[in-house]
């Protein structure tokens, strides 16, 4: 894994939780707590960006599950056919 | 932990209906409490998908969620590959199968699909199928969202 390395400036009080977090065995170390912590940030806000722009409110009828089941389909169908191709 | 394998259903109606258990699902694997495992031929599918239906650009940003799930991993057409001649004759359809084929690779203890179809299917045999309500309810003890087919 290609890395960068950031230094960032914690509050005292953060720190400390973060250390109790490593020494209890829930993370191997800070570098992974962080990591961990910012993955979990970028995919929230991913989330939360798509559903504001792109959240339809209207419900999922079974008319509209029965036609994106049949898009999915179209999708897999001509997909197969490129994996097999690799496959056998 | 768990490993769970989300379908491309999940993914698509996750993303564009907040109001759903897809969504709901897709806000619990924020915590990291699931091992997601996505393979090559989910994200070729998922990202197919939005490419025909929601336009090129946001093509982008849908890979870029799935591939920031905190705890993920992939199961390439390699790994998955090996258990098609074993498995072919358990689905209908024989491009389902490599998405079954990457919940046996991933070792995985739950499909999670709205395709009531491929749930019905010989394969159940093998693989344990939940809706996105079931998931929430019998594995998260979660009050579900009443939806069409527990979506």
């Amino acid at each position: 894994m290609t890395t960068d390395v950031t230094s960032i400036r914690l509050p005292l009080k953060d720190a400390i939780m973060l250390d109790h977090f490593v020494e209890s065995g829930e993370f191997k170390s800070r570098s992974e707590f962080i990591r961990f912590a910012v993955k979990k940030a970028i995919n929230e806000m991913i989330l939360k960006e798509f559903h504001e722009k792109l959240g339809e409110d209207k419900k999922m009828t079974k008319k509209k599950l029965n036609k994106l089941q049949k898009e999915i389909k179209d999708i897999r169908k001509k997909l197969w056919e490129d994996y097999a191709e690799h496959l056998s | 932990m768990l490993n769970i394998y989300l379908d491309t259903n999940i993914y698509i109606i996750g993303l564009l209906h907040p109001k759903t258990n897809c969504a709901w699902i897709l806000e619990e694997i924020v915590e990291g409490e699931f091992k997601v495992i996505q393979s090559d031929y989910l994200f070729d599918e998922v990202l197919a998908w939005f490419r025909q239906h929601k336009g090129k650009d946001k093509v982008g940003g849908v890979r870029n969620y799935m591939l920031s799930i905190p705890l993920r991993e992939s199961v390439h057409r390699n790994e998955w590959g090996l258990f098609v001649g074993e498995l072919k004759n358990e689905v209908k359809d024989i491009d389902d199968l490599p998405h079954i084929c990457s919940y046996i690779a991933g070792n995985c203890d739950y499909f999670i699909t709205t395709n009531r179809r491929l749930t019905q299917e010989a394969v159940k045999r093998i693989v344990n199928f939940k809706n996105p309500k079931e998931f929430l309810e019998d594995v998260l003890n979660k009050k579900g969202i009443e939806t069409e087919g527990g979506v």
